[in-house]
C-alpha cells in the first residue's frame, strides 16, 4: 500500500515535470520574446536585442525554462504584457468564477447522472431506459456551443425565464446568488458532462447488478431499495472516482468555451482573450495550470479509490 | 433480432459444412467476417453508415448538382428566409445557405478523417514500438503519452492554430498529432498481449526483425482496436474542427467551415433568422452521431474493449 502510494505520486511528479517542460517548449517555439509586444512593430533589431537581453529573453531555453519555474514556485507567473497586468493578479480576479461554474457543473453533473444511471441500469430496455439514452447519445455528439445556443434560444428568448449572458458581477458570491444569468451556463456544461457519465454509470451499475454479492443481499430478504441503496450504489460509484478525474480536460474545453459564449469572465474567457491578443504569458500559465490540474486530479481520484475500495488497498 | 436476414448462413462458422468435426479451425479471416456480419445486423450501425454516406454525398457530389452561391456576395439577398431560389435562405452578406452547408462539410470530413488516420497512424506504431521493446524505452514512451494526455487537448490545438493558421492541412495536422494518444495506449496493451503469444515467437525464431514483426504481426492483429478508434477520432477531430472555427480561429472566407458557420449565425439568434444556426448545427451532430454509431457497433462485434478519453 505505502509502496503504491509512492510510487503513484512519484510518477505523477514526473508527469508535471515533463507537463512543464513540454508546454514552456511548445510555448516557446511558437512565441520566443514578447519583445515585439512590448516595443511595437516598428521597433528595430538592435532594441529588440537590447530589450531581450535585458529581460533574459535570449539566454539559453534551458535557463529560461528554470528561471520561469523558479518565479512560478514563488508564485510569479510573469506579466501579461497585451492587458498589461501580472498574470498572478488577472487570474486572482478571475479563478473564483470559473471553480464555481466548473464545480457546480460537475456537482450537478453526478448528482444526475448517477440515479439516471442506476434507473436505466434496473429498467434496462424499457421505454424509459431507451429514451434518456438516445438523448445521451445525441448530446454526447451536440457541440457544448451548439447547447449552449439551442438552451439560450428556448429558455432566455422564447420563454425569457433565465438571462442570456453570464452574471456580470465581479463579487464571486454575488455571482452565486445571481440565478437569473448563472443557470444557462452551469446547466449546459452540465447537461454535457451528463451525457458522458451516464453512459458509464448505466454499464457500471448493470455490471453491478449482476454481481453474486447482489443475488446474496436479495436472498436474505432484504427490501429492494435496501439492496439499491446499500449494495448497489455505493459499488457502481467507484468506476464514478476514475471517471471524474479523468473529465477535468474535457470540462476545462467546456468551461472556456461555456464562458466564451455566455460572456463570463472567468479564466476561460480570459485565456480566449489572450489567444485573440497572443498574450503568451496567460496561454503558458493558463494551461500549465490546466494540465496540472488534470494531473493531480487524477491522482487524487486514484487515491480516493484506495481509501473507497478495501480491494484496491489490500491487492 | 428480429431482422436477420433470411438468407444468410448460421452464424457459426466452426461447425460449418467445411470444417473439420469437432474441429477448432475456420477459415483466416474467419473472426473479422463474422464481425462484419454481425456489424451488418446492427440496424443503428446501419444508419449511422447510412447517415454518413448520406454526408459524404451531400458535400462532394451536392455541389456538382446544386449551385448556390457561397463566394459572391449580394447585399439584395441578405437574411432571406428559406424560399425559391434559396431552401435554406441566405445569410448576412448574401451566400447561400445550402452552398454553404455542402463546402463547409467537405472541410469537416476532409479534416476529420485526415486528422483520424495521423492520428493513428502515428499512434499505432508508437504503441506497437513501445509494447514489443518493452522494459525502460516502454515506461519512457508511455509517461510521455501521460504528459500529452494531460495537457487539455482544446488548449494545444487552439494554441498552436491561431499562430499558424488554419486549412485543411494544417488543421488535420494539429488534431491529428494530438489525438495519437490513445490509440498509442490501446494498440501498446495490444502488442503487450500478442507478443507472448505463439505465433509471435514463432516469427522471432524465424528470424523476423522487429519492423516485420510489428507490420506482418502485431498491427495486423490489433487491427480491431485500430479500427473501432479511427472512427471516435473522426468523431472527435470533426467536433474539434467545429469548436475551432466557432471561437473564430478555423478556416476563412472564402473558405468555410461548420463551426464559423454557426458563430456568424449566433448573432442573429435573437433576431430570429433560424436557418442560419439550426441547418449547420444539426448537421455537425448528424454527422458526429454517425460516426459514434459505427464506433459502437465495430467495437461491440469486433469485441473490443476500450476507453475513450
Amino acid at each position: 500500500m505505502i509502496s503504491y502510494l509512492i510510487r503513484r505520486i512519484g510518477t505523477s511528479i514526473i508527469i508535471l515535470i515533463g507537463i512543464s517542460f513540454f508546454i514552456f517548449f511548445l510555448l516557446h517555439i511558437i512565441y520566443p520574446s514578447p519583445a515585439i509586444d512590448v516595443l511595437g512593430s516598428r521597433a528595430n533589431t538592435a532594441l529588440i536585442d537590447a530589450w531581450n537581453k535585458e529581460h533574459g529573453f535570449d539566454d539559453p531555453f534551458i535557463v529560461q525554462y528554470l528561471h520561469y519555474m523558479n518565479q512560478l514556485l514563488h508564485g510569479n507567473l510573469g506579466y501579461a504584457y497585451k492587458f498589461n497586468q501580472n498574470v498572478t493578479t488577472l487570474f486572482q480576479e478571475r479563478w473564483a468564477r470559473s471553480a464555481y461554474l466548473t464545480f457546480m457543473s460537475l456537482l450537478l453533473a453526478v448528482l444526475v447522472a448517477v440515479p439516471l444511471g442506476i434507473f436505466q441500469a434496473i429498467r434496462r430496455n424499457t421505454v424509459g431506459d431507451n429514451v434518456v439514452t438516445s438523448l445521451a447519445f445525441v448530446t454526447y455528439a451536440m457541440p457544448v456551443f451548439f447547447l449552449a445556443l439551442i438552451l439560450i434560444q428556448v429558455f432566455a428568448l422564447s420563454f425569457p425565464i433565465f438571462n442570456f449572458e453570464a452574471s456580470q458581477d465581479t463579487n464571486v458570491f454575488a455571482v452565486m446568488g445571481d440565478w437569473h444569468s448563472m443557470t444557462l451556463p452551469i446547466l449546459t456544461l452540465s447537461l454535457v458532462t451528463i451525457a458522458g457519465f451516464s453512459r458509464y454509470m448505466r454499464s457500471s451499475a448493470m455490471d453491478t447488478l449482476t454481481q453474486d454479492y447482489i443475488k446474496a443481499a436479495r436472498a436474505k430478504g432484504l427490501t429492494e431499495r435496501m439492496v439499491l441503496s446499500r449494495h448497489l450504489i455505493r459499488n457502481a460509484c467507484l468506476p464514478m472516482v476514475t471517471l471524474i478525474g479523468l473529465t477535468i480536460p474535457a470540462l476545462l474545453a467546456g468551461s472556456l468555451i461555456t464562458e466564451t459564449v455566455f460572456n463570463y469572465q472567468g479564466l476561460g474567457l480570459l485565456f480566449y482573450n489572450a489567444l485573440n491578443n497572443a498574450d503568451y504569458n496567460v496561454l503558458l500559465a493558463y494551461t500549465l495550470i490546466g494540465a496540472s490540474l488534470t494531473v493531480i486530479g487524477n491522482l487524487v481520484a486514484d487515491l480516493a479509490l484506495t481509501v473507497a475500495d478495501p480491494r484496491i488497498r489490500l491487492a | 433480432m428480429t431482422h436477420v436476414a433470411p438468407s444468410l448462413p448460421p452464424l457459426d462458422i466452426n461447425r460449418g459444412p467445411t470444417a473439420p468435426e469437432g474441429g477448432e479451425i475456420g477459415p483466416v479471416q474467419s473472426g473479422f467476417k463474422l464481425a462484419m456480419r454481425e456489424f451488418a445486423q446492427n440496424r443503428l450501425a446501419l444508419i449511422g453508415l447510412g447517415i454518413l454516406a448520406f454526408f459524404v454525398l451531400f458535400c462532394f457530389v451536392g455541389p456538382l448538382i446544386y449551385h448556390g452561391d457561397t463566394i459572391n456576395t449580394s447585399l439584395e439577398n441578405t437574411l432571406l428566409p428559406p424560399g425559391a431560389g434559396h431552401p435554406l435562405g441566405t445569410d448576412n452578406v448574401g451566400l447561400d445557405v445550402l452552398g454553404q452547408l455542402m463546402r463547409g462539410g467537405q472541410a469537416s470530413i476532409e479534416v476529420g478523417f485526415f486528422a483520424a488516420f495521423i492520428g493513428i497512424f502515428i499512434g499505432t506504431i508508437f504503441g506497437a514500438i513501445a509494447g514489443l521493446i518493452g522494459g525502460l524505452v516502454d515506461s519512457g514512451m508511455m509517461r510521455i503519452v501521460d504528459v500529452f494526455l494531460s495537457v487539455p487537448f482544446l488548449f494545444v490545438v487552439l494554441i498552436v492554430a491561431v499562430r499558424y493558421g488554419a486549412s485543411v492541412l494544417s488543421l488535420s495536422l494539429i488534431i491529428g498529432g494530438y489525438t495519437w494518444l490513445v490509440p498509442a495506449r490501446l494498440v501498446r496493451g495490444e502488442v503487450l498481449t500478442l507478443r507472448t503469444r505463439d505465433f509471435v515467437s514463432a516469427a522471432r525464431a524465424a528470424g523476423s526483425s522487429r519492423g516485420r514483426l510489428i507490420t506482418r504481426h502485431l498491427i495486423p492483429n490489433a487491427m480491431s482496436v485500430i479500427i473501432v478508434n479511427v472512427t471516435f477520432n473522426v468523431a472527435d477531430a470533426i467536433l474539434a474542427v467545429a469548436t475551432l472555427g466557432f471561437l473564430g480561429f478555423g478556416l476563412h472566407y472564402p473558405n468555410i467551415d461548420w463551426g464559423d458557420m454557426l458563430s456568424n449565425g449566433i448573432q442573429y439568434l435573437q433576431a430570429g433568422n433560424w436557418w442560419l444556426i439550426y441547418p449547420v448545427g444539426a448537421c455537425i451532430v448528424l454527422i458526429v452521431m454517425a460516426c459514434n454509431l459505427i464506433g459502437d457497433a465495430l467495437r461491440d462485434s469486433l469485441d473490443v474493449r476500450l476507453r475513450r478519453r
